[in-house]
């Protein structure tokens, strides 16, 4: 038999198995369907990507963000302050012949305590920590605008 | 009198989609308006200087609109930019020219026809009336499939949202989407109008098209987007070529199909035939010479193919969705987009029973360009209501994209509560990470971690708001709550299990927890547990129900101001279209024992019930073990961890929702409310907020027996269940809107605060005259 009537066949043949698939069976086709497309989407992303970073300034930035990530993550997690506990209070002796209001006054008074908290949480990092990190990202965009005159004026003088 | 001016955003015809739905749609709207008595005295459409257009794409942008002038402005587009940089140059850029015009006399209405297409950042300037054209809500209500291929895109269109949210009229193009937004956004039904549209007809005659085509074949408009449903539509029509032997039928797919998706259909298939993207003429000649058309996705705004088909007089096989319901009720052969057999049945349908030539003149006559450009006209001029007094609240809640209904609400009802109050979020995730749905609010509003809230900030605040329920979505609302006083919404009166969590990750101690223990034993109500010492600390309470109010009094230590509201739900205007004729019962939301699981199971195990359909969805919190169980009988489904959207199609399909709680801790029932608005009768049990319903729009039991006989009743007087189906829609239509709610939060903010000793604290906080526990203290053993 032909190569190609063959391949025809054995195609028809598949159909027709597909043409009797059970409703269910059916729907996950479909769901198996989406999913290709997914992975589909995110291959081509991938595929961008990679383009992207081939080229010789994609590699230097690549390089770069890699450093800069290092350094500024080990700034932030040494730096960062564990998250506040709640500070341990003393309970006054408590027992079920203190009438509700007592009780209350006592669950008030541990609760303001345990929980009070005069500023917000956002100037978490440690001082130092905190002066390090600024003193880096100010020379950082330093650098950048730096090197950026400079190569503007070395292209510009050549053109 | 100020000259008025309207200013149509253009940026859309210089992408890519000014070819396809919604820049042709834009473009016949536009045309179609400039044709009217608008009322304005100048029209002007701007476009992007940013966008490389040919000089042949110029000429037919000016040609696109007569009437109207054209002007470039430098506005960013969306091209290896940040969105928001975009955002904040056109912003500028826009703000300028409208002062510009503002200066020159004119009173200025801005327009923006598409709102997400990109490269285009399209924004609002200020100054101007801002008018929105909204299409779909699709990405959104569809983001587990539209996240992964979006990829970054899927970011920045929720990003667009903040324009959202900030226009002052939006015109849908159906009703179906205007119900979306109004049902998942909870876009307030003033700002809104439904503006419908019409067929796209080419100007030039129909024109045959190059490709091949067989002489008998039935239409299919469509495009490689998931929700098209193609691989569906193509087993439902082999399925109709086998079971009909009309081997000569070919069906021809229109629009551009990637490579692969074509490859896999075709392995179903020998009868397609593709044609690729046509010019309007040309597919124009295909509708005028097919058999008839299918189109069957899972969703659509409006469904231009269908009116496409009217206006050629041909027959359409489509999915039973709102959206074509919305057109005509019985013009169609409609069928379920699920069901090969279905969708078969239907072009058989199509191919059979000549069109309507009746409902069809009477669609037409409804959908045209000029009605729909006479109804954005008239909307326009509805005033806008300038925004009164708002308070500035901090509002406590859980991450909407987590597991507690809670976080849904607060997406829902922020366009409304935004109205009242200029609202800060603060969000706490719990403990379990999820991503039920995009956290919309991080990009429309501020939006900060509860856990940096402090004295500090709250004196920022007219008031503080707490959502107060039982799970880990609610520890640092409960701890705040616990010495900031502000106002608690009670979703539960028992919070044993939000204390237990909070000791278990050490946020309160095991003394705290033991007192409050001992305090629960000396108020003495078992259905309320952990809640006095929030409560007394308060400036006011809000409850859902009678059942809580009471509560509440009775376990707080002095009155503290409480008001009652009916937790919010937005009511679509279009009722279900169901079309499974087959009696369906289901139980939704938390799939668990306590919300009455065992009931469920009983209802499958009657013999009497056989020929009923049973569904359980929502999120799953019992053992696989059981759920399996569940799945074993062969009319029960379970569908866990479903979108909102797949939650409220699956609510619709039902008849019947039986919620019978095993027991009952002070709760309100969010799937109970959704069900009822959804016209679907509700089997409730006869306890707390459940009993305080009308007796006509619900069924109340009081015992399981009486699920059984009472479900029996509804089965055999259909009725019956028609009537109360329509008395919880209108019920909850109009007692349970969003306005109320924030209505009644604005109201116990406003009370007198005179008696409440909490109002000295927090005035003081207020004030900076507390600045550490110890002063805090004082003050409050001077008040107590």
């Amino acid at each position: 038999m032909p190569e190609k009537t063959k391949s025809k066949l054995s195609k028809t043949d598949n159909t027709l198995k597909d043409r009797d698939l059970p409703e269910g069976l059916a729907k996950e086709l479909a769901r198996q369907q989406l999913k290709i497309y997914e992975l589909q989407a995110k291959l081509n992303n991938a595929y961008g990507e990679l383009e992207r970073a081939q080229g010789l300034k994609g590699q230097l930035k690549g390089v770069y963000r890699s450093i800069d990530n290092k350094i500024m993550g080990a700034i932030n997690t040494r730096g960062y302050r564990k998250k506040q506990q709640i500070s341990k209070v003393n309970m006054p002796p408590i027992s079920s012949n203190l009438s509700k209001l007592e009780l209350l006054g006592i669950a008030r008074d541990y609760d303001a305590r345990s929980y009070f908290r005069y500023r917000s949480q956002k100037t978490n990092m440690k001082i130092h920590y905190r002066i390090a990190g600024k003193v880096y990202r100010v020379s950082r965009e330093t650098a950048k605008k730096t090197a950026r005159k400079s190569y503007k004026l070395l292209i510009g003088s050549k053109k | 009198m100020p000259k008025k001016k309207l200013i149509i955003d253009g940026q859309i015809f210089q992408t890519a989609a000014r070819h396809r739905g919604m820049g042709r749609y834009s473009s016949y709207l536009i045309d179609a308006l400039l044709d009217q008595n608008h009322g304005y005295d100048v029209v002007e459409v701007i476009t992007t200087k940013d966008a490389y257009m040919s000089t042949k794409d110029k000429e037919i942008l000016k040609g696109l609109f007569h009437g109207a002038n054209l002007i470039r402005l430098n506005l960013k587009m969306v091209d290896g930019v940040r969105i928001e940089s975009t955002f904040d140059q056109n912003e500028a850029v826009l703000n300028e020219y409208v002062s510009a015009q503002i200066a020159k006399g004119f009173k200025i209405d801005y327009l923006i026809p598409s709102l997400f297409q990109e490269p285009a950042s399209v924004v609002f300037p200020k100054n101007a009336k801002k008018l929105l054209i909204f299409y779909d809500l699709i990405p959104y209500l569809y983001h587990d499939r539209y996240q992964p291929i979006m990829g970054p895109g899927f970011e920045n269109y929720l990003k667009r949202f903040r324009y959202l949210f900030s226009a002052d009229r939006i015109f849908t193009i159906s009703q179906t989407v205007l119900d979306d937004l109004h049902t998942y956004l909870g876009i307030p039904l003033s700002k809104m109008a439904c503006i419908d549209g019409a067929a796209i007809k080419a100007k030039r005659s129909p024109d045959k098209p190059r490709v091949k085509i067989p002489d008998k074949y039935i239409l299919m408009p469509t495009s490689d987007d998931p929700r098209k449903n193609n691989l569906m539509a193509v087993l439902g029509f082999e399925e109709y070529v086998v079971t009909s032997g009309d081997q000569d039928c070919k069906l021809l797919i229109t629009s551009k199909i990637n490579k692969h998706e074509q490859e896999h259909l075709r392995l179903f298939s020998n009868n397609l035939v593709f044609t690729g993207n046509l010019p309007d003429e040309q597919l124009d000649w295909l509708y005028a010479n097919c058999q008839s058309v299918l189109f069957v996705p899972e969703y659509e705004g409006l469904g231009l193919p269908i009116l496409e088909a009217v206006e050629f007089g041909k027959q359409v096989a489509c999915s039973a969705i709102g959206a074509f319901k919305e057109i005509s009720e019985d013009a169609f052969c409609y069928c379920d987009y699920e069901s090969p057999s279905s969708i078969a049945e239907a072009i058989e349908c199509s191919l059979r029973k000549k069109p309507d030539l009746k409902k069809y003149r009477t669609i037409l006559s409804k959908y045209t360009w000029s009605n729909t450009a006479r109804r954005l006209v008239d909307e326009i001029q509805r005033p806008v209501l300038a925004p009164g007094d708002k308070p500035k609240i901090a509002l406590f809640a859980p991450t909407p994209s987590g597991y507690s209904s809670v976080g849904k609400d607060i997406i829902e009802s922020h366009a409304v509560m935004s109205e009242y109050f200029e609202i800060d979020y603060y969000l706490e995730d719990g403990i379990q990470k999820a991503n039920t749905r995009p956290n919309i609010l991080k990009y429309i509003t501020q939006v900060y971690p509860a856990e940096s809230f402090s004295v500090q900030a709250f004196s920022n605040y007219d008031a503080t708001v707490y959502h107060i329920g039982n799970g880990d979505y609610h520890m640092e609302s409960i701890k705040n709550a616990l010495y900031l006083p502000g106002y608690v919404i009670i979703h539960d009166t028992n919070l044993s299990e939000a204390f237990r969590v909070m000791e278990e990750t050490r946020m309160i101690s095991k003394q705290r927890l033991e007192l409050e223990t001992m305090l629960d034993q000396k108020v003495d109500q078992p259905s309320c547990k952990g809640l006095s010492s929030i409560t007394s600390a308060q400036l006011g309470i809000l409850t859902h129900s009678q059942f809580t109010k009471e509560l509440v009094a009775k376990v707080t230590a002095w009155p503290i101001p409480t008001v009652q509201a009916n937790l919010p739900v937005s009511s679509p205007k279009l009722s279900a279209a169901k079309i499974d004729s087959s009696f369906t019962i289901g139980m939704a939301g938390i799939i668990a024992g306590i919300k009455g699981t065992e009931v469920i199971e009983a209802i499958a195990e009657s013999p009497d019930f056989n020929s009923c359909k049973i569904k359980l969805f929502g999120h799953n919190f019992s053992s696989k073990k059981t759920t399996d169980r569940l799945n074993s009988y062969e009319n029960v489904t379970v569908s866990i961890s479903v979108s909102d959207l797949e939650f409220q199609n699956n609510l619709k399909s039902l008849d019947v929702f039986v919620n019978y709680r095993m027991s009952y801790q002070g709760e309100t029932s969010k799937s109970t409310i959704e069900a009822m608005r959804a016209g679907v009768v509700v089997i409730v049990r006869n306890i707390g907020w459940y009993s305080e319903l009308p007796d006509d729009v619900v069924v109340k039991v009081d015992n399981i027996d009486e699920v059984f006989s009472r479900l029996h009743e509804l089965m055999n007087n259909r009725a019956e269940l028609r009537q109360i189906s329509k008395r919880a829609r209108d019920y909850i239509a109009n007692e349970f809107g969003h306005e109320q709610y924030a209505l009644a939060l604005k109201g116990l903010i406003s009370q007198n605060q005179k008696d409440n000793p909490n109002h000295l604290i927090a005035s003081d906080l207020r004030q900076g005259k507390i600045r550490n526990a110890k002063q805090y203290i004082k003050k409050l053993r001077a008040i107590t």
